[in-house]
């Protein structure tokens, strides 16, 4: 089978209206994920990394959610529930990345809490944003390299049942 | 023969992907678990002036009371010089570390009270929109040759000690006055917002600490620590322990004993702690954090900062002759500052007679 049938496969789960809504939906669910961790900054939606990165993370992890769900409604495909919470996870913790800045970070009580004293609690936040365009940008490979294998695991499945048919 | 084998690569596939299905389930539990937390650990900042004073265990904290000079900085640095080039905003050095002309400087020293008192209202009837509001929490004085101390520890490269030196001078002015103010600007990845510099500033190298100021009061001492980072790239602390080294090197009590205070005293008790910067200590009180996000005439959504697209001198011209909520945010911030000081020196300043100086510290401030 040459490869390209991955494309084929998410052109034929974006042609169905159902699915689009889906991704409008995971989307606009996982901005609002984001927003919501990343405005404890400084009680705003503030943040210091480039907003098209903000952007392609939403968009990457609804994508990817959305494959999720064709997988399991249409083949019964229990596996592809691994990739949606995976998925489910990036944009929480691109909120947490992004929370992470000169102020207090949404962080660091959290890791006074487990023990960590205020030194290392700082150290760990500060590196945070230090790379928080760098961290943000690996979530976006994170989402886009589990998009390869969804599509790659559907193309097998649906390999597997033609060669039986 | 051959379809059994390929079913039962199927079945095994599905299998280990049911099972790694589950342990990512189980990360994401875990990973929003840990997020709740983080939230309820982290309560938002307040976005109206309220009593949010909280009494540290100051029973547990012995309070310093030193006889030291203050440190005078280099009015220049060769190895960080004034950059007259004209740059973009969003990467700019234009001016960088030129001091204030004397009008410039006596915009911020003789600022009328009057601007601190139609603040102080607006600010208490709720008619500034930007946010501003502090939690701070009772510490015991620092005080330096029997005066209590302002004690201020932010980073050249941050976009909220950027903003907020602006309120933070505004309010020193009120007890005395700056012989040298510098222009500066936060890092590139945070804002490039115009902004103050206590002293010259190391904008192009890393490790190093500006400690130092010219400021003078009767009424208090103005301790300053810029941690120093290249402001062409993104926001950076250098390490706690490179801060205490560097202000060991200075041989200055005062700015010794000042950077134990916060991180060996202050950041014993979570409330207190060293968390981020700016990290500042007003007479009786510490604040966590900006007392006033101000970063333009609406309060900022996303990445873009009108701030940004602000020059020194359009800042100060605000300031000079406030008519927006920018410049009005300024000096509300500054009175929340200012209320601190004079709850803190028993109201002996000219400033603390202003009615609404008074009513910001009988809301705990």
């Amino acid at each position: 089978m040459p490869k390209s049938q991955r494309l084929s496969i998410l052109a034929k789960i974006f042609k169905s209206p159902a699915y689009i809504a889906t991704a409008i939906a995971g989307a606009a669910a996982y901005y609002l994920l984001f927003y919501l961790f990343a405005k404890f900054n400084a009680g705003l939606f503030l943040v210091t990394v480039p907003m098209y990165l903000i952007y392609f993370l939403v968009a990457t992890g609804a994508i990817t959610l959305t494959i999720g769900v064709y997988g399991v409604a249409a083949y019964r495909r229990s596996s592809q529930i691994a990739t949606c919470s995976v998925s489910t996870l990036t944009p929480i913790v691109g909120g947490l990345v992004v929370s992470c800045g000169c102020g207090s970070a949404l962080l660091t009580p959290f890791l006074l809490t487990l023990g960590f004293n205020a030194l290392q609690a700082v150290a760990i936040s500060t590196a945070i944003a230090r790379y928080n365009s760098l961290l943000v940008t690996a979530l976006i490979i994170i989402n886009l390299l589990l998009m390869y294998y969804q599509l790659g695991s559907l193309r097998r499945f649906n390999e597997g049942k033609e060669s039986k048919g | 023969m051959e379809e059994t084998r390929e079913e039962r690569k199927l079945e095994r596939e599905e299998s280990s992907n049911r099972k790694i299905s589950y342990v990512a389930l189980a990360i994401a539990v875990v990973a929003l678990a840990v997020a709740a937390l983080a939230l309820v650990t982290k309560p938002a900042v307040p976005t109206q002036v309220q009593a949010t004073t909280t009494v540290a265990p100051a029973a547990k904290l012995v309070g310093y009371n030193i006889q030291s000079s203050l440190i005078t900085p280099p009015m220049y640095l060769p190895s960080a010089p004034v950059i007259t080039q004209q740059q973009p905003f969003g990467h700019r050095l234009t001016n960088i570390n030129q001091p204030f002309n004397s009008t410039e400087l006596s915009i911020i020293n003789n600022a009328p009270n009057s601007y601190f008192e139609t603040a102080g209202e607006m600010l208490l009837n709720k008619s500034i929109k930007n946010v501003v509001g502090a939690r701070a929490n009772i510490v015991p004085a620092f005080i330096v040759n029997g005066k209590p101390s302002v004690i201020y520890l932010g980073s050249i490269t941050c976009l909220f000690c950027s903003e907020n030196k602006w309120a933070m001078a505004l309010a020193l002015s009120r007890f005395g006055n700056f012989s040298a103010l510098f222009k500066g600007y936060s890092s590139f990845g945070d804002g490039d917002l115009p902004t103050i510099y206590w002293a010259p500033a190391n904008y192009n190298s890393s490790g190093t600490d500006s400690f130092g100021n010219f400021y003078h009061s009767n009424y208090i001492n103005f301790i300053s620590i810029d941690d120093e980072d290249p402001i062409t790239q993104g926001f950076n602390l250098n390490p706690i322990p490179v801060i205490e080294a560097n202000a060991n090197a200075t041989g200055n009590l005062a700015y010794e004993d000042a950077v134990s205070y916060i991180f060996n005293d202050l950041s014993k008790n979570s409330s207190t702690s060293f968390q981020g910067t700016p990290y500042t200590i007003w007479g009786n009180y510490q604040v966590g954090g900006a007392d006033a996000i101000d970063l333009g005439n609406s309060m900022p959504t996303g990445n873009s900062f009108p701030l940004t697209n602000m020059t020194h001198e359009q800042v100060l011209a605000q300031l000079a002759n406030p008519n927006d909520q920018f410049a009005w945010t300024e000096y509300a911030g500054a009175d929340l500052y200012v209320a601190m000081v004079c709850s803190s020196i028993n109201n002996t300043a000219p400033v603390c007679t202003l009615p609404a100086i008074q009513q910001l510290e009988k809301l705990g401030y």
